[in-house]
């Protein structure tokens, strides 16, 4: 049986989607089964992060509404993987087109058929959050290491436990070192004792993320690139959850706080589970 | 209780990873911890060891405790694993290698406790505690007041007493006070931003109150945790003394009665110590619990 995990965050832009699209690619990659399921509907982006617009036929609303035969035939297959599949939203549809009842019995089907279901879910402020979240078993968080992006997050760590989903996980984006040492940007140690809550990653900020969305390709299959191998640990973390977290280090010294904190792999302390 | 492991260990390519649970009393985890090297020393002898600590908060007697026995039995401390930033820092100041976060393997329960609702002064409470998980907590004021309990507030040392209008005199260790005292509650749970807290009597957290939360109390409000938010004591007007304590007081804003106070002097937030406010000849006042 499979696992749904929902995406969040507090607001909107801190990283839901490119987080959805590498997570998904990345379990892939590591041959997993997987569907993501863009439930941010009107706010459609996954697919285009995927490369996969131009095939979008039925959507998630068509699947509830039953308007297709099954899911089955609303799901888009990845160009790079066979075992990856999109459930797209509908573009046009306002947000309470999918209702909590409807979500957790499509959650519950596609358990039974994947090992990996990941939704990318509208910001806990916005309308539809309630029904995103409807059929997940875990939460993750996503939030930027700045003070407005934690208070909104923490927010939504409340609402989750008021769903009782009480144990989400934190994805912190876009982190800067060089800035965090001059104390320009919270630090993840600010951050986790304020939410206090379990990390699953730390994506450095990366230029590259960018680029990667415009040409449809998640780079959790760039080797070259530090968010794809940062977010390649977190992949490694869903799947197994004793694998150290592992963050790429660049050796000029702007990492060099988080090669103390995350030196996972490079021999100073560091293992995996075996 | 369950016979679920205290202590878990897991061979790596790096030596052994040794996993503690986050709840049990470090004393129970040291007795554990004991047992298992006596019984299987060959397995330990001359490893090097990490541990997994979880949220677990070590002070630095119990790093102390733990590092002299494995030092005794010549095992190396190679570093560890925490979410306890306070952990964490206890450990690099003894110069161990730090890895923040934790793993999967030993049975932990993190930070985001399941809410719990207690209410002290009322063990035969005829209602249920508050219902779990719904923000914002309020609980319904009984008209008449019963009244009449022991409350032991686990708070830190020097804490106000409940207030009291005839204190009996009883001569054990503790402050023990018997008093009428008004409906205190005992809220398990972090309180978070967006969430308020409204009670008519006292307000116990255990918890963290983080920024942007809220706590309304008409008596006293105790944190055993860090107090980040709003805390506003002493709103009911009936002349008696209103304070505010926590274990760590790093507050946007307090209220006591209708004074308000947000800047605050560093000497007293910087302190890791336990801060309690009072309202004194209409200034508020603070104690550092040190
Ligand atoms: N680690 C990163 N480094 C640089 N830019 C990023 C990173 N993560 C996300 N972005 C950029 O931030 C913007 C918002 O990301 P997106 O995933 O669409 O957020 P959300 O789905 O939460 O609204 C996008 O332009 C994306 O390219
Ligand atoms: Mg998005």
């Amino acid at each position: 049986m499979g696992k749904v995990i929902v995406i969040t965050s507090g607001k909107g832009g801190v990283g839901k989607t490119t987080a959805s699209a590498n997570i998904g690619a990345g379990l892939a990659r590591e041959g997993k089964k997987v569907v993501l399921i863009d439930a941010d509907i009107g706010l459609r982006n996954l697919d285009l992060v995927m490369g996969l617009e131009n095939r979008i036929v039925f959507d998630l609303v068509d699947v509830v509404e039953k308007k297709c035969r099954s899911f089955r035939q609303a799901l888009i297959k990845d160009k790079r993987f066979a075992n990856l599949f999109l459930l797209p939203a509908a573009q046009s549809r306002d947000k309470n087109a999918v209702q909590p009842d409807q979500m957790k019995k499509l959650c519950d089907t596609l358990r039974d058929n994947f090992d990996f279901v990941i939704i990318d879910c509208p910001a806990g402020i916005e309308l539809g959050f309630q029904n995103a979240i409807a059929g997940a078993d875990e939460a993750i968080i996503v939030t930027n290491p700045e003070v407005s992006s934690v208070r909104d997050a923490d927010r939504v760590i409340g609402l989750l436990e008021a769903e009782d989903k009480t144990n989400p996980r934190l994805l912190i984006n876009r982190m800067r070192e060089n800035l965090v040492k001059k104390k320009q940007m919270l630090g993840v140690d600010a951050v986790t004792e304020i939410l206090g809550i379990d990390i699953i990653g730390i994506i450095p900020e990366d230029e590259k993320v960018l680029f990667s969305s415009n040409k449809g390709e998640p780079l959790v299959m760039d080797d070259s690139s530090r968010a794809g191998k940062a977010y390649r640990s977190v992949v490694r973390r869903l799947i197994d959850p004793n694998a150290t977290i592992e963050l790429q280090i660049e050796e000029n010294g702007l990492w060099a706080k988080l090669k103390r904190i995350f030196a996972g792999g490079n021999g100073v302390f560091g293992f995996k589970a075996q | 209780m369950s016979a679920r492991e205290v202590i878990s260990f897991k061979g790596t390519r790096h030596g052994i990873l040794m996993s503690i649970v986050e709840d049990e009393p470090f004393g129970r985890v040291m007795e554990e911890l004991s047992a298992k090297v006596e019984k299987d020393l060959p397995f330990f002898q001359g490893s090097s060891l990490s541990l997994d600590l979880g949220w677990r908060e070590m002070t630095e007697q119990d790093l102390n405790e733990l590092m002299t026995f494995l030092s005794e039995q010549k095992l190396k401390l190679m570093g560890i694993i925490s979410s306890s930033l306070a952990t964490r820092q206890i450990a690099e100041a003894r110069g161990l290698k730090v890895i923040i976060g934790r793993l999967g393997l030993a049975d932990h329960h993190g930070r985001t406790r399941t809410p719990t609702v207690t209410k002290l002064s009322e063990v035969a409470a005829s209602e249920a505690a508050a219902p779990p998980s719904v923000r914002p907590v309020s609980v319904p004021v009984p008209a008449a007041q019963t009244t009449v309990q022991t409350v032991a507030a686990s708070a830190p040392a020097e804490a106000p007493a409940p207030r009291t209008t005839a204190s009996v005199a009883v001569a054990v260790p503790a402050p023990v006070v018997q008093a009428p005292v008004e409906e205190t509650i005992l809220i398990k749970k972090t309180i978070r931003s967006g969430q308020s807290i409204e009670h008519h009597g006292n307000l116990v957290i255990y918890g963290d109150v983080n920024p942007g939360a809220e706590l309304k109390a008409g008596g006293d409000i105790i944190v055993i945790g860090t107090l980040r938010g709003i805390a506003q004591a002493g709103r009911k007007d009936n002349g008696d003394p209103a304070s505010i304590t926590a274990t760590r007081f790093l507050p946007t804003q307090i209220r006591i009665k209708d004074k308000i106070e947000e800047n605050f002097d560093r000497k007293i937030t910087k302190q890791n110590m336990p801060v309690t406010a009072t309202l004194s000849n209409g200034k508020i006042e603070y104690k550092i619990h040190f």
